[in-house]
């Protein structure tokens, strides 16, 4: 079959995926750089006013704010997570812990269950009267440690992030184990014999075959560490005082004016800082790609 | 799979064809006119359905669609519904149904359906919102506010003469009436616990001077005089706007708020305001660990008798209903004047939950339901079922909400301040919210709150104008 013919079979399965998915993606996307562009309550016509929410957006305190809660999470946040994934899942893969498919499931289970439910769970957890930490804290003589902790201003965001990195831990480390898993059991046997021991073989095998793995993991995390809004949404609303308020909670906030159904709506101007968002993800998804997606993997 | 036998049947030739034929059908659908509109529609309604159910609509008579807010399992939903079917069994040509979508997602549910030309009848949407009257999605009263009510012992009474006047003329937008307080006035009190009252001879204060010598009874006593929420800051910077008008007076507040750019926070009866705020924050007056409570562990530190007082708005019985001991006994009173101060110790910050006629093709039904709302039958068993202050005077009220009622009724001042008609938007109070969070939690003191006041309105106003 001629790549002509081959066209003609392909486009008929594409079409009915291409049409929806620009129907309810593409052009709810493009709509999006469009509303950004307009000042408009929800109700009645958006009225054009240019750049005017970007100029207003690149002087608002707030959103530099959650933009540097971002980084933040999106740093620490990251090095822990994939580095205690990896971790895991080398420690799994070598086949050298008792109960390995148990630990597996536990240290995945947190990736099955929902958000909301994580959240509700460590609100409870962190509770500063009811909450399990600081009743631990108090029923082992440690309770001039326990503190209200969601409300601790320099604690809160750290703190979110410990339980994100709870909830994401699992899922990174079944990546890498799959990952793990296609790395060819010959050059392990060839370190063996020229002496290589655990470490030398970790750093010299293991990390640069899995380079390709953990470059995509970065771009996963990036992505996602982005668009975390559900667990900081229910767990503090992004405060307290804009304390854990990244970039989605502010753009929710801003945009479906939240507080009370009464409220003001800037839909435009919350657009505008959807807008920032999917180019801030745009831009580091491609630059984690070009920095160390190109070299082929060789065995 | 396919073996020789089911070849004969389906060739890959047919099954291309087949596919071929079904994506032409599909674009086809998408670009004829006639099929165009019924498969906008349908994918609409679609999404629509999975937020909104309707009740079934019953043949041959008209129906009115009320979007309300609540859902079955909630509070205030039986209470709903006992209007509606109270209503719709004295109608032979109307049938009222409700759309019981989420609180949270009413809105844009609403703006969806506005947007194709289909909104509800009637929608219920808290206090009015100015960006949406002048929209043109919502209907203008005025030409029937003057007409009988129709409903209740008085069915003569002029239509909005049955509400508290002032309520009724603050929310007015550009001169035109667009909403219907019939869904309650709130208003913020404080609510104490009765029991503790009794036990320890303490009675509701009047003065700020009282309230802090019965709250410091509680605190010798042990007992957490006040409960608050620092994860939810409403309630923070509430408390010390109501002082402030208490010693400011309101139009000293409202300038200082949004209304003036040029009027300062920083001034002494705001100092003072903020000086006496950090007294009740650095004597601990305040239910330890708030800082860590959101809204409802606050309301549960006072339900559950950790606390003596709640400074809250009159939604309380309604929002904690399900979760109020059924042995708890609590009632309420206004917040107390300051001595010396400037301000109408009689004002409340007032508001009413309106229901809306929206841009209906039915409108005398439509008004007719909303009327019917107004009635003393419905306001009377709204006080009964969910502890709600009517806006409508002489209404029942609720035994817990007696120092409410008499707040709402004796106010000589009212403002909605705190919503968009008056200026005061998200972002703003977004920005004060924070100032209140560093103050109640100690990081700065009662001049550095007033300063960052200042500094959160010079901020905004900056960003507004560019």
């Amino acid at each position: 079959m001629g790549r002509r013919g081959r066209n003609i079979v392909i486009l008929p399965f594409l079409a009915p995926a291409v049409i929806l998915y620009t129907v309810f993606f593409i052009y709810p996307a493009l709509r999006a750089f469009y509303i950004s562009l307009t000042d408009w309550s929800g109700y009645g016509a958006a009225k054009f006013v240019g750049l005017k929410n970007f100029a207003e957006l690149f002087r608002d305190k707030d959103f530099y704010g959650a933009l540097r809660h971002n980084i933040y999470l999106l740093i620490f946040g990251g090095i822990v997570t994939l580095s205690l994934a990896f971790l895991f899942a080398v420690l799994l893969w070598q086949g050298r812990i008792r109960g390995a498919g148990f630990f597996r499931t536990l240290l995945f289970s947190p990736s099955v269950v929902a958000p909301v439910a994580i959240a509700v769970t460590w609100t409870f957890v962190f509770s500063p009267r009811i909450g399990l930490l600081n009743g631990l804290l108090r029923s082992t003589g440690l309770g001039n440690l326990a503190r209200p902790w969601l409300g601790d201003l320099k604690l809160v965001l750290s703190l979110l992030m410990i339980v994100g990195i709870w909830s994401a831990v699992g899922y990174y480390m079944v990546l890498f184990l799959a990952g793990l898993q296609r790395l060819p059991q010959d050059l392990y046997d060839a370190a063996k014999v020229d002496g290589a021991g655990p470490v030398a073989t970790f750093f010299t095998i293991t990390l640069p075959l899995m380079r390709d793995v953990l470059v995509t993991l970065i771009g996963l995390y990036t992505i996602g560490s982005f668009r975390t809004f559900d667990l900081i949404w229910i767990m503090t609303g992004g405060g307290p005082a804009n304390a854990s308020e990244t970039l989605a909670t502010y753009m929710y906030r801003t945009a479906l004016g939240v507080v009370r159904f009464s409220s003001v709506q800037r839909i435009g101007y919350g657009t505008a800082v959807a807008v920032i968002l999917f180019l801030i993800v745009f831009v580091a998804t491609i630059l984690s790609q070009r920095l160390g997606g190109r070299q082929e993997v060789e065995y | 799979m396919f073996n020789g036998k089911s070849h004969r049947f389906l060739t890959r030739r047919d099954f291309l064809k087949a596919s071929l034929l079904a994506t032409a059908g599909m674009a086809l659908a998408a670009c004829t006119p006639k099929v165009v509109k019924e498969t906008v529609v349908v994918e609409k309604e679609k999404v629509v359905e999975k937020v909104v159910t309707e009740a079934p609509a019953p043949k041959g008579k008209t129906v009115i669609k009320f979007m309300q807010g609540f859902q079955p399992g909630e509070n205030e939903y039986p209470f709903f519904e006992w209007a509606r079917t109270e209503y719709n069994a004295r109608q032979q040509a109307v049938e009222v149904t409700h759309m019981d979508s989420p609180r949270t997602d009413m809105m844009t549910v609403f703006q969806t359906m506005s947007a194709r030309g289909d909104p509800p009848d009637l929608l219920i949407a808290g206090p009015i919102n100015s960006a949406m009257a002048r929209s043109g999605v919502l209907r203008s009263l005025d030409e029937f506010v003057d007409t009988p009510i129709n409903y209740g012992k008085d069915p003569n009474t002029a239509w909005f003469k049955v509400y508290n006047q002032a309520l009724i003329e603050m929310q007015k937008v550009d001169g035109k009436h667009y909403g219907v307080p019939c869904e309650g006035a709130y208003t913020f009190v404080i609510y104490y616990n009765q029991d503790f009252f009794e036990k320890h001879k303490t009675t509701p204060p009047k003065t700020w001077t009282e309230l802090i010598k019965v709250a410091d009874v509680y605190k010798a006593a042990g007992i957490a005089p006040f409960t608050l929420a620092g994860v939810w800051p409403y309630y923070m910077h509430w408390w010390f706007f109501t002082l402030a008008q208490r010693t400011a007076g309101t139009d000293a507040l409202v300038a200082a708020m949004f209304k003036d750019k040029a009027t300062s926070w920083n001034q002494p009866d705001f100092l003072l305001a903020a000086q006496e705020i950090q007294k009740l924050r650095d004597g601990k007056y305040f239910v330890d660990g708030f800082q860590g409570m959101d809204h409802i562990a606050s309301h549960m530190e006072f339900l559950s008798s950790r606390a003596a007082m709640d400074f809250v708005g009159t939604w309380f019985p309604g929002e904690m209903g399900g979760s109020i001991p059924a042995d708890f006994k609590y009632a309420s009173f206004s917040f107390p004047a300051y001595e010396g101060g400037k301000g109408d110790p009689t004002f409340a910050q007032l508001w009413a939950n309106n229901i809306y006629n929206t841009s209906t093709k039915y409108i005398p039904e439509a008004i007719d339901y909303l009327k019917w709302w107004s009635s003393d039958i419905v306001q009377d068993q709204q006080a009964e079922m969910l502890g709600t202050v009517s806006a409508r005077a002489g209404a029942k009220c609720p035994p817990v909400q007696t120092g409410a009622c008499d707040q709402v009724a004796n106010a000589k001042g009212v403002a909605g301040y705190e919503f968009d008609i008056y200026g005061f938007d998200n972002k703003l109070e977004s920005a004060y919210q924070k100032a209140a969070v560093e103050f109640f939690f100690g990081t700065t003191d009662a001049k550095g709150y007033v300063e960052g006041l200042d500094a959160a309105k010079q901020a905004y106003f900056k960003a507004k104008e560019g």
